[in-house]
């Protein structure tokens, strides 16, 4: 049963090499690697990020659920982040301003950075004072804001109080109904695919 | 739509169905497997002696923390300086594993009259995965033969057997067994603090 590496296993840094390369060029193979990709979801010109984020979230969940039901994957052990509901609001508006502003999230502008693009290289440096910023401000400003609002470890499906599988196949409907609802935006307006 | 489009929406909508009716096995606490266990319950450097436990609390070495896991009235009577009770049948309660086996700081020494009581609470904390957990071999048994009355002679005796002598002999000294002269040094003895372990900060997710 998996994990195949015991937790804390040095294999794991071998693992994650190989997750990260793959990884980074799924981003690059979608187009991520572009800020004009990456904003248009926000000017309504380009769809893809809503496509990738949607098939690769549905196809992660069929995946763990069906691992998990032959016995080849212990899903409890699945680490997930606590949920802290006004951290992440906040958290949230200002990584979209920067995803606007910017045209980058943190992992593509590595991956771009990788492929040389200037954009994502100050997009970095941006990324690194960012971090500073909340390092030496984390007590006075962000302490009390960090920790409000703690939900626990919750999944979507405990939180509206049905099971993991049927909580899955809503997300499959919704993103289904979603995939519908982008392509017939894009009829509607005429936008065509574009490779940068 | 078309074909290929029509496919992809009908094997989602299946695979979906089918997950539905299926439910997330779960395992309560995190337990080491048999074999593992029984790996750990071999090796021989799962013990310390006496003597070298003596020696860390001679020294003074921060990195190492004693529990008792007699019943509070021996421990009450007679315990290893700075050692915590905490009694057998209380091992497992919550507030115990998270305050003194939930960390990776210390070098967790259990001891208690023989072997067997500490071995018990060992497996106990081992099969549940906390790591750095160690037994005092013989427990205070071998303690107040080791250290507190220390023999002289063995049969054969040889510069080794004499130099450890020596030092059991020191170490009865300053734990006030027979061979010391008689002290005004009987200051309480305080049990280490519990140490709130900061859980280690969660990694962050992000979208990628």
């Amino acid at each position: 049963m998996a994990p195949i590496f015991e937790q804390g296993s040095e294999w794991n840094f071998l693992a994650a090499l190989f997750i990260g390369i793959a990884f980074g060029w799924v981003l690059e193979r979608a187009g991520f690697s572009t800020s004009r990709k990456l904003a248009g979801v926000f000017y309504g010109y380009d769809f893809v990020v809503i496509k990738v984020f949607f098939t690769s979230a549905i196809t992660a969940a069929i995946g763990l659920l069906f691992l998990n039901f032959f016995g080849i994957f212990d899903f409890e052990s699945v680490w997930m982040p606590t949920t802290y509901t006004w951290p992440t609001l906040v958290g949230g508006i200002i990584m979209g301003l920067g995803f606007v502003t910017g045209g980058f999230c943190p992992g593509t502008s590595v991956c771009a950075a990788a492929t040389g693009k200037l954009d994502a290289l100050a997009f970095m440096g941006g990324i690194v004072l960012g971090i500073f910023f909340y390092s030496f401000t984390y007590e006075p400003i962000w302490e009390t804001l960090r920790k409000s609002g703690k939900l626990g470890k919750v999944k979507i499906g405990e939180l509206i109080g049905v099971q993991e599988g049927v909580a899955v196949l809503l997300f499959i409907l919704f993103g289904l109904f979603s995939f519908w609802l982008v392509n017939k935006i894009k009829k509607t307006y005429n936008i065509k695919d574009v490779e940068y | 739509m078309n074909n290929k489009n029509i496919f992809g929406v009908v094997l989602l909508l299946i695979l979906g169905a089918f997950i539905a009716f299926t439910t997330v096995k779960t395992d309560e606490r995190e337990q080491i497997s048999p074999d593992k266990l029984h790996h750990k319950l071999i090796q021989k450097n799962r013990y310390f002696s006496p003597e070298e436990v003596a020696n860390y609390i001679i020294s003074g070495d921060p990195s190492i923390q004693l529990i008792d896991v007699r019943d509070a009235k021996f421990y009450n009577k007679f315990t290893l300086k700075g050692a915590v009770n905490i009694p057998l049948k209380e091992i497992l309660k919550e507030e115990n594993l998270s305050d003194y086996f939930d960390q990776d700081v210390y070098k967790t020494i259990i001891f208690s009259n023989g072997s067997s009581d500490a071995n018990v609470a060992w497996m106990l904390v081992t099969r549940l995965g906390y790591k750095n957990v160690y037994v005092m071999k013989g427990g205070l048994n071998a303690w107040v033969d080791q250290i507190l009355q220390p023999k002289e002679h063995s049969v054969v005796w040889d510069r080794i057997d004499d130099e450890m002598y020596q030092y059991r002999k020191g170490a009865s000294e300053y734990f006030g067994g027979k061979s010391s002269t008689p002290t005004d040094d009987n200051a309480p003895i305080k049990p280490k603090k519990a140490i709130k372990k900061h859980k280690k900060k969660e990694v962050e997710g992000g979208c990628g």
